[in-house]
C-alpha cells in the first residue's frame, strides 16, 4: 500500500465485503437461484471495483472484475464471488500487517513502514454467523 | 406495413403501451372485450364522473318527459339511434359493427316511463335498471346508449389524447351526435378524430377507468342471487328455473324487488372497480403452465404443439407484461409444416426493446414455437424468410432443448451475414422466467436482454 488513505478504504470496503456476504447468503439459503435485484448489484459492484484497486493482482481471479448486470447473476453466484473475495481480503491483511514486538500493537506497512494502527488479522476473519 | 392485430397506436407508429394509456387502445378490426359501466361513473370519487353520470340520467329521463308531452315518435326515435355505437368499438364483434334495437323494444323501454310508478314519478337513477324489464337489452346495448349520451365528452376527451399522444387526426363529420342543451340528434361537421384507416370510419377512446366486463347492476345475478322467490339451491332441486320472460314480467309489477337489488349493489358500491383490460396470471398458475410445459412430449402428436402454444402464451403473456403486450398467437403454414407463433407488440418500453425498434427495426416480437426435440437448420431459415416487415430483423425460438452448436452457428452466420438476430430460448430460460417473475427481484423481459447479451458475445465483433 502506498497511502494511509489506501489503509482507511479497505478497512471499509473489508467490512462491507462481510456484510453484504451475510445478507446475501442470508437470501441464497432461501432461493439460490434467484437473480439479485440491479439496487443491490450496482452497490456490491461498486464495492469490487474498490477492493480490485487496492488487491491489484491479489484479486482472485484476473478474468473477473465486476457482475454484469445484463447477465442475472443468482445469489448463489454473488455468494460464490464473494467468499472468494474474503479469502483475498483475508490473505491481503495478513500479508501487508505487522505486529510490534515491543508493544504488541498491529500496524500497516505503508511502503515497507508500520503506519495506521490495526488489531490481529485473525480477528478479521469472516465467520459464518 | 401489415400489422398483426393491429391497434390504434401501432397503426399510426404511436409508441404506447396499454399499461401507460389511460384510455382502451381500440382493435381496428375487432371490439374490445369490455362495456361501459355507468355505474363506475356514479361511484367514482370524481366531481367530473358523477357529473357526467348525471347528465346521462337527465338526457335518458328526458326520453320519458317526451313520452309524457305525447311526442312518442320523438322518442322511440332518439332511443333507437342511441342504441349502437359504432365509433367506441366494445363488444364482441369481429367487425365493429352493429345493430341497433327494433321499434318494438324502444317503445317497450319507454312504455316502462308509464308502467312504472317510481319511474313515471321521478324518473331513473340507474338507467342500467331498463335491462331487468326489457328483453334484448344486456350489457352491450347499455354501454351503447351511455357512450351515444356521453359521446361529445368522449370526443373532447378523444381529441385530447390525441394531441397529448400525437394520433394523426382527421375532420370527420358525426351524423347523430346527442346535444344535451336541446335533447336531440344532430349532425356535427368538421370533429377532428382519428379514423380507422381500413375503413375510414371515425374512433373514439374511452378512459379505461369506466370499463368493466359485467355491469355492476347485471341480470344474471339479480335472476342468480336476488330474484325473490326459491332460493337458488330449492330452484335447483325443482329444475324450474323461470324463463326470463316471466323474471321481466314479475320484475315490471314488482318494482320493490329490483329496487332492493340496486339498493344492495350500492351499499357495496366501493367493491365496484374497473376491470384491467390486461390481467397476469397468479404465480401459483405461472408455476403450474412452467410444469404443464415440461412435461409435454415433443412433437405434434395428440395435440401437442396446440397445447404448448397455449400454456407458452398464457405464461409469456403475463410474464412481458407490461413492457411487452401480447398481440395474438398466430399459426401459418410454409412448405407444408404448420407453424405457431407468439407475436408481441414492441412499444419500446424498455432500453432492449427500444434497441431492437432502433437496430433491428422491429415493431412486433415474433417469438416461433418449435415443440421438437432438436432444432435443425431449416427451422431457423424457416423464420428468417418469415421476417420481414413489422417484424424486422429480430425474431425469437422457442424449443425445448438448446440446439447442437452448429446449428446454433447458424444464427450466428446470419447476423454476421445480414445483420438479423435470432436467438434461441428452451425449457430452461423458460424456467429462469418463472423464476423472476415469482420473485419480482427482475423484470422477466431482463431475460430477454441476457439472451441478446450472450448472442451478441457469440457474434464475431
Amino acid at each position: 500500500m502506498d497511502k494511509k488513505e489506501d489503509a482507511y478504504e479497505f478497512e471499509k470496503l473489508e467490512q462491507q465485503l462481510h456484510s453484504f456476504l451475510t445478507e446475501i447468503s442470508e437470501l441464497s439459503s432461501k432461493k439460490p437461484n434467484d437473480p439479485l435485484n440491479k439496487f443491490k448489484l450496482k452497490f456490491i459492484n461498486g464495492m469490487l471495483e474498490g477492493l480490485n484497486k487496492l488487491l491489484g493482482n491479489a484479486r482472485p481471479f484476473r478474468d473477473f472484475k465486476v457482475f454484469d448486470v445484463d447477465d442475472l447473476p443468482s445469489n448463489s453466484d454473488v455468494i460464490l464471488m464473494l467468499s472468494q473475495y474474503t479469502a483475498a481480503v483475508f490473505q491481503f491483511r495478513k500479508e501487508n500487517t505487522r505486529r510490534n514486538d515491543l508493544d504488541g500493537k498491529w500496524h500497516w506497512k505503508i511502503n515497507g513502514r508500520k503506519s495506521v494502527e490495526t488489531d490481529n488479522p485473525e480477528h478479521f476473519k469472516y465467520r459464518t454467523k | 406495413m401489415p400489422i398483426v392485430r393491429p391497434r390504434l397506436t401501432d397503426y399510426y407508429g404511436v409508441l404506447l403501451s396499454q399499461a401507460q394509456a389511460d384510455f382502451a387502445i381500440p382493435f381496428l378490426d375487432e371490439d374490445i372485450p369490455l362495456y361501459l359501466d355507468p355505474f363506475l361513473l356514479w361511484r367514482s370519487p370524481s366531481q367530473q364522473d358523477n357529473s357526467l353520470h348525471t347528465a346521462i340520467l337527465n338526457s335518458f329521463n328526458h326520453l320519458g318527459l317526451l313520452e309524457k308531452q305525447s311526442r312518442h315518435a320523438d322518442a322511440v326515435q332518439i332511443l333507437i339511434a342511441l342504441t349502437e355505437c359504432d365509433e367506441v368499438g366494445f363488444g364482441h364483434s369481429h367487425t365493429r359493427e352493429g345493430r341497433r334495437i327494433g321499434s318494438a323494444t324502444a317503445e317497450e323501454i319507454l312504455a316502462l316511463f308509464r308502467a312504472v310508478p317510481e319511474y313515471d314519478r321521478r324518473g331513473f337513477h340507474h338507467f342500467e335498471e331498463i335491462q331487468f324489464f326489457v328483453d334484448h337489452i344486456s350489457r352491450d346495448r347499455i354501454s351503447d346508449i351511455a357512450c351515444n349520451l356521453l359521446k361529445s365528452f368522449l370526443i373532447d376527451y378523444t381529441i385530447h389524447q390525441c394531441q397529448s399522444h400525437k394520433i394523426p387526426s382527421e375532420k370527420v363529420t358525426i351524423p347523430e351526435l346527442y346535444s344535451y342543451k336541446s335533447n336531440k340528434l344532430e349532425a356535427e361537421k368538421g370533429i377532428a378524430l382519428p379514423i380507422n384507416p381500413e375503413t375510414k370510419k371515425p374512433i373514439i377512446l374511452v378512459p379505461k377507468r369506466w370499463l368493466r366486463f359485467k355491469p355492476w347492476l347485471d341480470y344474471d345475478e339479480y335472476v342468480a342471487d336476488y330474484f325473490p322467490g326459491e332460493t337458488n339451491k330449492e330452484r335447483n332441486k325443482a329444475k324450474a328455473k323461470p324463463d326470463r320472460p316471466t323474471i321481466l314480467t314479475f320484475n315490471r309489477h314488482n318494482y320493490g324487488a329490483v329496487q332492493d337489488y340496486v339498493t344492495a349493489k350500492e351499499r357495496t358500491a366501493d367493491d365496484c372497480k374497473n376491470d384491467p383490460l390486461f390481467s397476469q396470471i397468479p404465480i401459483a398458475s405461472a408455476k403450474k403452465s412452467l410444469e404443464v410445459i415440461k412435461a409435454i412430449p415433443s412433437g405434434a402428436k395428440d395435440e401437442n404443439d396446440k397445447k404448448y402454444e397455449r400454456e407458452l402464451s398464457r405464461l409469456l403473456a403475463s410474464a412481458f407484461y407490461p413492457q411487452l403486450d401480447f398481440a395474438k398467437t398466430q399459426s401459418r403454414t410454409e412448405s407444408g409444416v404448420l407453424i405457431r407463433d407468439l407475436i408481441f407488440y414492441n412499444n419500446r418500453s424498455h432500453e432492449f426493446l427500444a434497441e431492437i425498434f432502433d437496430k433491428y427495426d422491429c415493431r412486433q416480437i415474433v417469438m416461433e414455437l418449435k415443440n421438437v426435440t432438436e432444432l435443425h437448420r431449416e427451422n431457423i431459415n424457416q423464420l428468417n424468410r418469415y421476417m420481414t416487415d413489422q417484424f424486422g430483423k429480430f425474431g425469437i425460438i422457442l424449443t425445448r432443448r438448446m440446439p447442437l452448436p452448429r446449428v446454433f452457428r447458424n444464427t450466428v452466420d446470419l447476423w454476421s451475414g445480414q445483420r438479423r438476430c435470432i436467438f434461441i430460448l428452451d425449457d430452461f430460460d423458460l424456467e429462469q422466467i418463472v423464476t423472476l417473475y415469482e420473485s419480482k427481484q427482475r423484470d422477466p423481459l431482463d431475460l430477454l436482454k441476457k439472451k441478446y447479451v450472450e448472442f451478441l458475445r457469440a457474434c464475431p465483433s
